[in-house]
């Protein structure tokens, strides 16, 4: 064991002991959240029901979406302990693919009002979802269209101190990471970052190679795990369909370049793998379990 | 900044558009559009038959140009060319997929270089406008920030002979895990700032990914030739990205008449060479192609 790595994991070890004295903490540091939209099962659980199986599980944080009933979420927090590290907006983000002008502008409320959720909870930031690319929406259109939007909410994003973080997703946009990198930079405002899906460029891409180029720009990271195997035989979105390790992902490479970028902060889990019939809790266990398993590699 | 070398671009483009609405006035017989339809010739044909037999059935078959692969008997390929009678409007580079321009061995990249001054040169020798190349590739070694400078730097040394020869280095899309945005594709054309650098749009390449029709219209005049190639997205979700291409002309996604339609809104005149990746097994070759041409000729009407 070199002296730095030595030193990393005894300091992990002391915040670990301090913070959190039932869950080992990672060599990293990584903080582990989980956005509630993919939390597993079907029930009927309130908020902080949800919050503390969580929390039970070694989670430390939570992704919740943006227009819930604000005083809800904070006392589930309060209830809890769980963070809020981002906050979602997708759904209305989306929107601002739509062709009419005003659709976007119901985008560009929609993410003002997950900046304001963020700034009650004390999030650094929120996912915004870079609309779409469809039949309807062309890649040029789409690109000209979100960034109008954004900007729009630039001016709140600062006025709040939070970062609005693009994320990459299955809309057909962003598809370069080298245009990712251009799509932030040209907004000329550290109110604009990344929220980088780890999964969701394996189809066509390899996430060590975007978080060296996506660098600093990257504010919150998401977990998920992709099988090319499983895409290439049983079809595209099938690839999803795999547990946390038992996929593609490489792992070791995706750590070391999120080390090379001096990423320190959250690691969400968004499990695009969502076997039935399971018991939340022990579905929760077994995901945060594997994610210190991947934050130790 | 490139205002003014696109003004000039479209000024001579429309100049040589009305220099051949009045030279050749459209009869009402006359296809709907000015394309000529191409095969590119490769493994679909079979090895068994001479390159003089090869051109004979694409000329039986209907088709009127071919696409060679560089690299091989210029003389064999004349001959065919003269006796037949069809044009060659491209000629494909033969190295850049073994030897990489995106590769990290300098000396690996440099074979595909003088490979590449040499297919200009063969284009040249056959009439042809441009040439195939295919930029590079990205892949777990090979990241998409390298590949894009590396291929850069590679194909900026050909540009100069690029431009004495009067041959377009047309890029193409492909499956390489590169050029996945239509609108960093047109920006990389433009970085050359060179008129002899140009694309060339495989239509069915970019279906498992977005739309061809936004493509062109995104691409414009930089299309120097087209790759006419069916691609089905319901193959895609079902068994596989790859098996999206098991699929004949006009049985697939490809939105055609949409397709068409961004064709003639961007002015695109010239050859639709075919590169069917659909290849069923065990059939006659020249009535293949004859089915091919077939169907090309109602993708082109469409």
């Amino acid at each position: 064991m070199n002296p730095v790595t030595r030193r990393d994991f005894l300091g992990a070890l002391a915040l670990g002991a301090l913070a959190q004295p039932a869950f080992a903490a990672n060599k990293r540091g990584f903080k582990k959240g989980y956005m509630l939209a993919t939390f597993p099962g079907e029930n009927s659980l309130s908020t902080q029901e949800k919050f503390q199986l969580l929390k039970d599980a070694g989670f430390a944080g939570v992704e919740p979406r943006s227009h819930m009933d604000q005083e809800e979420v904070l006392r589930a927090c309060e209830a809890t302990g769980l963070a809020v590290p981002s906050v979602a907006c997708g759904p209305h983000s989306r929107l601002l693919a739509n062709p009419s002008p005003a659709t976007r502008a119901k985008g560009v409320e929609g993410i003002q009002q997950a900046l304001r959720d963020a700034k009650r909870y004390g999030a650094p930031s929120i996912l915004v979802v870079p609309g779409g690319v469809s039949a309807q929406t062309s890649y040029a259109d789409n690109y000209k269209w979100t960034q109008e939007g954004i900007r729009q909410c630039i001016p709140l994003a600062e006025e709040l101190g939070v970062a609005m973080s693009i994320e990459n997703v299955w809309n057909n946009f962003q598809l370069s990471p080298l245009e990712a990198a251009r799509y932030i930079d040209e907004f000329q405002s550290k109110a604009v970052k990344y929220h980088f899906d780890i999964g969701n460029v394996m189809w066509m891409g390899w996430p060590e190679q975007w978080i060296r180029i996506l660098g600093r720009r990257i504010q919150t990271v998401h977990l998920k795990e992709f099988s090319r195997a499983k895409m290439n035989e049983q079809g595209k979105r099938k690839g999803f369909d795999v547990e946390y390790l038992e996929g593609d992902n490489d792992w070791p490479a995706i750590m070391k370049a999120l080390d090379e970028t001096g990423y320190r902060g959250w690691g969400i889990a968004e499990p695009a793998y969502r076997p039935a019939k399971v018991e939340p809790a022990a579905r929760l266990r077994e995901i945060s379990q594997r994610m210190d398993k991947i934050f130790n590699l | 900044m490139n205002t003014h070398l696109s003004r000039r671009t479209f000024l001579q483009h429309s100049l040589t558009a009305t220099a051949l609405a009045l030279a050749a006035p459209r009869l009402s017989a006359a296809p709907k559009r000015n394309l000529k339809k191409g095969y590119k010739l490769g493994a679909s044909l079979g090895k068994k038959q001479t390159v003089l037999e090869q051109f004979q059935w694409l000329k039986e078959a209907g088709f009127e140009g071919v696409e060679p692969m560089a690299g091989r008997d210029t003389t064999e390929i004349l001959k065919a060319r003269d006796a037949t009678g069809l044009a060659i409007p491209s000629v494909c580079c033969s190295t850049h997929w073994v030897k990489p321009l995106s590769d990290p061995n300098p000396g690996t990249r440099a074979i595909t270089v003088e490979a590449l001054k040499s297919t200009l040169r063969e284009a040249k020798l056959y009439g042809a406008r441009s040439i195939l190349l295919v930029p590079g590739i990205v892949n777990a070694q090979i990241s998409y920030a390298d590949a894009y400078a590396r291929s850069q730097a590679a194909i900026r040394e050909a540009v100069p002979l690029a431009e004495e020869l009067g041959v377009k280095i047309a890029i193409e899309n492909v499956w390489n895990g590169f050029h996945l945005s239509p609108l960093e594709a047109a920006r990389y054309v433009d970085e050359f700032k060179s008129p002899a650098v140009a694309w060339h749009f495989d239509i069915g390449n970019v279906i498992s990914i977005g739309w061809p029709e936004h493509w062109i219209r995104i691409l414009g005049k930089r299309i120097a030739t087209l790759h006419i190639k069916e691609y089905s997205r319901k193959q895609q979700s079902e068994q596989g990205p790859r098996k999206g291409f098991e699929v004949d002309y006009l049985e697939g996604d490809n939105n055609w008449p949409a397709v068409m339609k961004a064709l003639d809104d961007i002015g695109y005149e010239g050859w639709g060479i075919a590169e069917p990746a659909y290849r069923p097994k065990d059939i006659d070759p020249l009535e293949r192609l004859k089915e091919i041409s077939r169907r090309m000729d109602k993708i082109f009407a469409s």
